[in-house]
């Protein structure tokens, strides 16, 4: 499946999408928060330019532990952007009680989107600080998901 | 009369850059057998070898899910949009 080419490597985050995917967290917490990262992908380096916070449509019961995006959000957003070249390059959730690092269950969902950038934030630190970190899955790698440096 | 179907940006790797294809079919299956020569990869993500749609793919006719139309034989014609999105989701903990 991986053409060679090593799939992405590094985040950049612009200020306003770490600031807005943070501050989603804060507010959804104890639920997960969930949403969309636009931006372009240059070379091996994902650069997000915003985030698009979107409801979580899970079960309310379980969203403490769960997170679902309505695919539609997808096709909408990517109608807006079309002729922009910005796309959709990544989604982000939060682990309200969790370290930012993808679960099992996550696992099985970043597998069917190759190559693009999943952000989770940890927002159970007993000082309040918010932990970000980014993960890509590169299907050509045994090691994915892995962990990519942002900035 | 070709049928406009989308797959997402973050997929283009799938459809050799492509986030429009254009197919010929009166069905959605019709539709993913037209693309299977020239799209092979992005057809082994969608349909798995008991040849439905995989569970974590989702298949939109002008925006309704075909789950709720009739999956795989759902109509289509000329003009109208199919998306193909994975789900996103996931959570903490371990699956169940
Ligand atoms: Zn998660």
């Amino acid at each position: 499946m991986s053409d060679g080419e090593g799939g992405i490597r590094r985040a950049f985050l612009s200020t306003n999408a770490r600031n807005a995917v943070i501050e989603d967290a804060r507010d959804a917490s104890p639920d997960e928060a969930c949403g969309l990262l636009v931006g372009r992908v240059e070379e091996a380096r994902v650069r997000v330019l915003r985030a698009v916070p979107c409801t979580n449509e899970a079960p309310a019961d379980r969203r403490s532990t769960r997170f679902t995006i309505d695919p539609r959000r997808v096709i909408e957003e990517e109608r807006a952007l079309r002729g922009s070249g910005e796309g959709i390059v990544g989604f982000y959730h939060s682990h309200p009680a969790g370290q930012p690092v993808p679960s099992s269950v996550d696992r099985g969902y970043m597998e069917f989107w190759p190559e693009v950038l999943w952000l989770i934030v940890g927002v159970g630190g007993a000082d309040g600080d918010a932990a970000l970190r980014a993960w890509g899955w590169d299907p050509g790698a045994p090691e994915s998901p892995r962990e990519l440096p942002i900035g | 009369m070709s049928v406009t179907v989308r797959v997402p940006s973050a997929l283009r790797k799938l459809t050799s850059g492509l986030s429009e294809l254009s197919a010929e079919g009166t069905t959605v299956r019709e539709l993913f057998a037209d693309l299977k020569n020239a799209h092979p990869q992005l057809l082994g993500r969608i349909m798995g070898d008991d040849g439905q749609v995989r569970q974590f793919l989702n298949v939109f006719v002008n925006g309704t899910d075909i789950r709720y139309e009739k999956e795989l034989e759902t109509p289509v014609k000329g003009g109208d949009e199919v998306s193909i999105v994975p789900s996103i989701a996931g959570g903490w903990g371990t699956a169940g």
